[in-house]
């Protein structure tokens, strides 16, 4: 295994990536839940900008070879587009 | 006599439509219509079973059996698994693809001459498996396809050309299946790729079947039955949401009588507004495409000076609206915006040296990255040439050895840009073979580099022994057809009758 060179430890070889059982769409994992959203310290900016990092790692999922991966980045981008509606503008309006 | 050969010719394999453009004597692309007189093929196919003939096209989508007909291949190109069987053969993506294509080739070469080479498109989301199925399917048509572009750079280079503009280009490409993205710098007849961005599941298709859960509520509401009794229904009706979704980009209301065999007919009202709350969820995912792909190069909406529309799906003016809320200006369109991109891939086929191209993907490698203020340490995804960078390029990065002894390096090549390993392709490995008896801590080299034409290339350099392994990345995985099973299914398809 090779590391970054600013540091070793031991290690092991990459693995494949798997899907993660998320239990059911919407039904036993909140959206909120599954966007890792504390909305007891997070504000509209904090929401919108977690929200966009995943969309980013999802949607690019969504494209992967993997085809399991693929459909459980269909799951979160559902859960991510409620979230953003729900506590996001859809569109901040340039005038 | 030799015989008329057509040149730079750019075929646009759509979902929903397929087109093949030329470059005229006048430096000017045009659409090449078929043997209908049809400037857009519906990318559809009908398996004729009296006649054993493949109608593609309209003719494949106004009539016949829904089960013998194929919609949307375009859908199934980067899944190896997909098959469709019909009279006990089985039909691959990429297969059904080619006869578009050949019909294409075969129909618009009496107009334009012999057509071999040709530029094909594809989204810019595309995986590596479904540029390969789309390739293959070229092979198979018997066409030999000089090279991929992305549909909205196709887009924007038809763009340029049209309109003349200068500036900050952002091209939308809604069509059938997908959105992409991408963000340009246009001076004169260059253009300058700065980014492209896709997404699934996010086209006219998609919409499509949202609207059959609409029509199918109201019935229900209406009737108290379901409207969908089976497959072949549902088909049919899907057909009929594609020209219902058409009417409500024009009309706030529509009426329809829609049933069954069993529960008989009802009338239900469709409004604009009902249409566009049911596919908001979608339209919420192209607007956070459209601000990472912003973020990306921490752009502000004003600093893009044109927002061009590309694809049918555009036509929906809800998509338009948001756009403008977007950008605080009307989003513009390059014409036609159905024919556009294949437009554009015959300007690229003539002129692909005024564009400037961008990496499609991330490659990187598996390696232990120890994080500097925990001190943790763990299995990551080393980004090595990140996506969108300008191409060609070549970059690299240095790594160390991590155990005693180590006689093979083995690096994995990866494609994404995720940091975490579960979220990014593992399409290759590099396996290289070093002296004995080193201690951890050797430095190993790895290099990427893409061309012009995106091929990508891969080098592992052990410093310590100066041995080096260098390969061309090409997935090879499932899915993949082998250059004899595209001459066999090639040379087959020569055979059929396609109409």
């Amino acid at each position: 295994m090779i590391r970054k060179v600013f540091g070793w430890l031991s290690g092991h070889s990459g693995k494949e990536a798997r899907p993660y059982q998320v239990g059911g769409i919407f039904g036993k994992v909140t959206p909120e839940a599954m966007c890792e959203l504390d909305l007891d310290t997070m504000d509209r900016e904090a929401i919108k900008a977690q929200l966009a990092k995943l969309y980013k790692r999802h949607n690019q999922a969504a494209g992967s070879l993997n085809p399991g991966l693929r459909e459980e980045a269909e799951v979160m981008l559902d859960a991510i587009t409620h979230c953003r509606e729900k506590y996001v503008d859809v569109v901040e309006k340039k005038k | 006599m030799e015989k008329k050969k057509a040149t730079y010719v750019g075929i646009d394999l759509g979902t929903s439509t397929s087109a093949l453009a030329h470059i005229r004597s006048d430096g000017n692309p045009e659409i090449v219509p078929n043997a209908d007189g049809e400037r857009l093929t519906p990318s559809v196919v009908f398996f004729d079973q009296f006649e054993g003939v493949k109608l593609v096209g309209s003719a494949a989508k106004d009539g016949g059996d829904p089960d013998r007909t194929i919609h949307h291949i375009k859908k199934h190109m980067d899944n190896p698994s997909y098959e469709v069987e019909i009279d006990g053969q089985k039909w691959t993506a990429t297969e059904i693809s080619a006869m578009i294509l050949s019909k294409l080739k075969s129909e618009c070469a009496h107009l334009i001459g012999e057509i071999k080479d040709v530029v094909l498109t594809v989204p810019a989301n595309f995986n590596e498996l479904a540029r390969k199925a789309t390739i293959a399917a070229g092979r198979i048509a018997d066409l030999r396809v000089t090279r991929i572009v992305n549909e909205p750079t196709a887009a924007a280079l038809y763009y340029a050309h049209s309109q003349g503009v200068d500036g900050r280009v952002l091209v939308y490409d809604l069509g059938g299946g997908t959105l992409d993205i991408t963000i340009m710098e246009i001076e004169g007849n260059n253009i300058d790729i700065l980014l492209s961005e896709g997404a699934r599941h996010l086209g006219g298709t998609d919409f499509d079947e949202i609207l059959i859960d609409v029509i199918g509520e109201q019935y229900r509401d209406s009737s108290g039955k379901d409207l969908i009794l089976n497959e072949t229904q549902r088909r049919r009706l899907l057909a009929a949401a594609e020209d219902t979704k058409k009417r409500l980009s024009k009309l706030n209301v529509v009426s329809e009588t829609v049933g069954n065999e069993r529960d008989g007919l009802a009338r239900i009202e469709l409004t604009r507004r009902l249409f566009e709350e049911a596919i908001k969820r979608l339209l919420t995912r192209t607007v956070m495409l459209v601000e990472q792909a912003l973020d990306q190069l921490a752009l502000l909406p004003q600093d893009i000076d044109h927002v061009v529309l590309v694809g049918g799906s555009t036509r929906i003016p809800k998509v338009q609206q948001l756009l403008e809320d977007q950008f605080g200006k009307p989003p513009q369109s390059c014409g036609n915006v159905d024919e556009c991109v294949a437009l554009g891939a015959a300007l690229f086929a003539q002129k692909a040296r005024n564009v400037s191209e961008v990496c499609n993907h991330s490659y990187g490698t598996l390696a232990i990255i120890e994080d500097a203020a925990t001190g943790e340490a763990n299995v990551q995804n080393s980004v090595v040439i990140p996506k969108n960078t300008p191409i060609p390029c070549s970059m690299s990065q240095t790594y160390i050895t991590s155990e005693d002894n180590e006689e093979l390096i083995e690096v994995e090549i990866t494609q994404g840009e995720d940091h975490d390993p579960k979220y990014v392709d593992i399409v290759g490995k590099i396996s290289l073979e070093v002296p004995r008896g080193r201690p951890a801590g050797c430095p190993v080299t790895v290099t990427y580099s893409y061309d012009e034409n995106q091929r990508v290339r891969a080098q592992v350099f052990d410093e310590v022994s100066g041995l080096k392994k260098d390969v061309a990345i090409e997935y090879k995985g499932s899915g993949v057809l082998s250059d004899e099973d595209i001459q066999r299914k090639s040379a087959y398809l020569k055979q059929i009758k396609i109409a």
